[in-house]
């Protein structure tokens, strides 16, 4: 992917920043290497440290299984759900779930994704009825 | 002990490795269903579907010596694939716009009924096949026997334009 990836997404950065600013949830627009294209009012609030042109793969605990999910995530615009793990400026994690999916591909094959994220406690609690006929 | 009892394994009950996964694969996604929904739940069943759908078109295209399939090699192949795993595809059309699949019987037999996400592998297997070899495709699938409609037609538009932008679906693109 070259430097002048975010030319490409100009429009779709914009519509991106219309429709996810009143999103509560965690919502970015990475090219699909995992470049950060835009950000949220949501996610500036949880991780201010990522910003245009961070490279997320520089704060998940696993890179290479994130590198995979962009990989399918790019390849439909339906919502893969998917987990990740991402470390904050004290250098500890926290866990989220994910919903990933294509935003738009140019005609030479760049690709921008959505990405939305919810703490994992809260993914959980879908799950808190069935845990409790489990127990 | 009797000698009247019955031994278990003369027992004629219709159980083995087969209907034992079928039957385990539908209570899986019926509680999925039921817990987190049929939209949620078919995207869990979207990423195995990717993963799979990946692993068939790189096996076919190994097997068949070929760097990419051609419109009619996929249609060929998507039929083949369902007829390897008992299931009944037949191809109705197929043209530069589109290709259309019908159906007589699901591999998951009876035990897709009721069950819509289990769909999504018929969807993300059909489409990322197609995507990868043609660069783009858009899945809807028209009738399904999970929605009991006694058949399957699946229809995988190959171009972003004209009826396909109008039509729901599930659209699907080649890796970048």
């Amino acid at each position: 992917m070259d430097a002048n990836i975010t030319l490409h997404h100009n429009n779709v950065a914009l519509d991106f920043e219309s429709f996810a600013a009143s999103d509560t949830r965690i919502c970015m627009l990475l090219n699909a290497d995992g470049t950060v294209i835009a950000v949220n009012p949501a996610s500036k609030r949880a991780m201010p440290e990522i910003i245009p042109g961070s490279d997320l793969n520089n704060y998940i605990t696993d890179p290479a299984d994130f590198r995979r999910y962009l990989h399918q995530c790019a390849k439909t615009r339906g919502p893969l759900p998917g987990a990740l793990s991402l470390r904050d400026s004290n250098q500890g994690a926290r866990s989220w779930i994910c919903e990933g999916g294509l935003a738009k591909r140019t005609p030479d094959g760049h690709a921008a994704l959505v990405l939305r994220l919810q703490g994992a406690e809260l993914g959980k609690s879908a799950f808190a009825t069935l845990n409790a006929k489990i127990v | 002990m009797s000698t009247d009892l019955g031994r278990a394994s003369d027992a004629a009950i219709p159980l083995d490795r087969d209907l034992f996964m079928r039957t385990l694969i539908r209570e899986l996604a019926g509680t999925l269903e039921n817990v987190v929904g049929i939209e949620d739940a078919a995207g869990f069943i979207s990423v195995v579907g990717t993963t799979i759908g990946e692993s068939i078109d790189q096996s076919y295209r190994k097997a068949l010596k070929l760097e990419k399939l051609s419109r009619a090699q996929v249609a060929d192949v998507l039929v083949d694939l369902k007829r390897r795993i008992n299931g009944k595809f037949y191809i109705i059309e197929e043209n530069d716009e589109r290709i259309v699949l019908g159906n007589d019987a699901c591999p998951f037999g009876e035990k897709v009924i009721g069950r819509p996400s289990m769909c999504m592998m018929t969807s993300n297997v059909f489409g990322n096949i197609t995507a990868e070899n043609l660069g783009y495709a858009k899945v809807k699938l028209e009738k399904t026997i999970a929605a009991g409609h006694g058949e399957c037609r699946v229809v995988i538009y190959l171009q972003p334009m004209g009826e396909a932008v109008e039509t729901d679906g599930r659209e699907y693109y080649s890796s970048p």
